[in-house]
């Protein structure tokens, strides 16, 4: 038997995580270059995965609270760390940090561009406009495209108009007449309303201009409310505004 | 009472209150398919086709930081992650401490999830599985473990896997393990549930090293299928 066909019996053991690190380096180091083998973790993985579902249980009430607790412990950290405004680009931690150089237009598309349903609310920065100009250039190219729904999201009086622009992808694109900026503890919460039940489609900031969301092209109705900074699993005020998707 | 549905009964009657002043807010022509679940009248073990969506969707709420997607995935699949890691651990505790890593460090790194590369159901029990593998070879946990194997002889050991087995809240899984033979099964049952290496699976079972490696790559293939062919998942 080879050092190859060794390595091959290793593969059941590897993916049962049952292997010890020089052995692991060994597997990995076939898988990079041996297509059959990585076929066969796959397909191994399978039943691995299976044998994983198989054990479900109830996890102890409190357990959620303590996830939720050390998130809500972080998020003061990243406040305090130099960044006073949490306006320009979500509620993100990760976006909070990354406020401090501020996000160019070419990195938000990018990163949208590759699926990930990226929001960015915006202030007034210097490269605010230019940021404001890609977005903008994405989401009229959205709308032109076939199977894109648009939209206007308002409250009863008309005074706040919020531009929805959603392509058969699933990308939305939310383009706000300024809404009134709300206290940093507070967020804009996007909602897709089905049925009587409200969907949270993320949090918008508390000064948002312009944001990416995941709009599903099954979504047909929208609302917009402000929620905790946190962002919440259910609205807590009444929709600010509300709109269709056609 | 779960998080959601906790989360759920405030909704009802939040809708209630919100919707009042917008009747047009209950006239729905359009299902909301992907994202509009009753997540938590279900089992633990919900399927991952019917999830596939709903973990896209809510990824990208964790990627913007939404509270609320990550309840959402926590109701889906925290009681999977938590099941599996007290089953490695055999530690309530313990496997607390590893659902609650598993969900933080999603929350705090989200990227990593590449759904190109499996659902987010396989990667978070994989995850879990390897955090309680670490912990369970911690060398404390090795010392105990060692100690635990010396008074180990077949008897208990035929005890422990039926123990595991009947543990399982999946039946096909369990009818698909019964169908194995009996070296390949206890080979897979001692290296997963267990946390053994195969190296500590041949010693408990006085076995060579080499026919335990085989027999967990041939049992494990052989699940494969069974589980596949038969259109099986994880249902409880």
């Amino acid at each position: 038997m080879t050092s190859e066909d060794q390595t091959h019996e290793l593969l059941g053991a590897y993916v049962l995580d049952a292997v010890d690190d020089i052995e692991r380096q060994r597997v990995e180091r076939l898988l990079a270059s041996d297509s059959s083998a990585r076929d066969e973790v796959e397909r191994l993985r399978v039943a691995a995965d299976k044998l994983g579902g198989a054990s479900a249980s109830v996890a102890p009430s409190q357990l959620w609270e303590s996830i939720q607790s050390e998130i809500n412990s972080a998020l003061p950290s990243a406040a305090n760390s130099g960044v006073t405004e949490p306006t320009s680009i979500s509620s993100s931690k990760q976006l909070r940090r990354s406020n401090k150089t501020f996000l160019a237009a070419a990195a938000v598309i990018a990163v949208f561009v590759l699926g990930g349903a990226v929001f960015a609310g915006l202030r007034q920065d210097a490269k605010v406009p230019d940021t404001i100009a890609a977005m903008t250039e994405m989401a009229n190219d959205a709308a032109s495209k076939p199977g894109s729904r648009t939209g206007f999201l308002s409250d009863p009086d008309q005074t706040m108009k919020v531009q929805v622009v959603a392509d058969a992808q699933g990308h939305g694109f939310l383009m706000t007449d300024p809404l009134p900026a709300l206290p940093e503890n507070e967020t804009y919460q996007l909602w897709a309303a089905n049925n009587g039940t409200m969907i949270s489609l993320g949090m918008l900031g508390s000064n948002p201009e312009m944001s990416l969301v995941p709009i599903d092209p099954s979504v047909t109705e929208l609302a917009l409310t402000r929620e905790p900074m946190s962002g919440s699993v259910s609205p807590t005020s009444d929709p600010m505004a509300t709109g269709f998707l056609a | 009472m779960t998080m959601t549905e906790t989360a759920r009964s405030s909704q009802t009657a939040n809708l209630q209150h919100s919707l009042a002043p917008m009747p047009h807010f209950l006239r729905f022509v359009t299902p909301f398919v992907s994202v509009s679940m009753d997540i938590s009248s279900k089992p633990p073990t919900s399927e991952p086709s019917e999830t596939s969506s709903a973990d896209a969707f809510d990824i990208d709420g964790v990627v913007r930081q939404d509270q609320s997607a990550l309840a959402r995935i926590y109701d889906r699949l925290g009681g999977a992650i938590y099941g599996l890691s007290r089953q490695v651990l055999k530690d309530d505790g313990l496997a607390q401490d590893v659902t609650q890593e598993i969900f933080l460090r999603l929350w705090n790194e989200p990227q990593r999830f590449n759904p190109e590369r499996g659902s987010l159901r396989s990667f978070l029990l994989r995850e879990a599985h390897s955090r309680s593998i670490e912990k369970v070879r911690s060398e404390e946990s090795r010392r105990q473990r060692e100690s635990r194997s010396e008074s180990l002889d077949r008897p208990a050991l035929r005890d422990t896997e039926d123990d595991v087995l009947r543990s399982l809240t999946s039946n096909d899984v369990r009818n698909a393990l019964s169908q194995l033979p009996d070296g390949e099964r206890s080979a897979i049952v001692l290296a997963y549930y267990g946390g053994h290496s195969y190296r500590e699976v041949a010693s408990v079972l006085g076995t060579p090293e080499g026919t335990v490696k085989s027999r967990i790559r041939s049992g494990l293939s052989k699940l494969s299928s069974l589980l596949n062919d038969e259109g099986l998942e994880a249902k409880p």
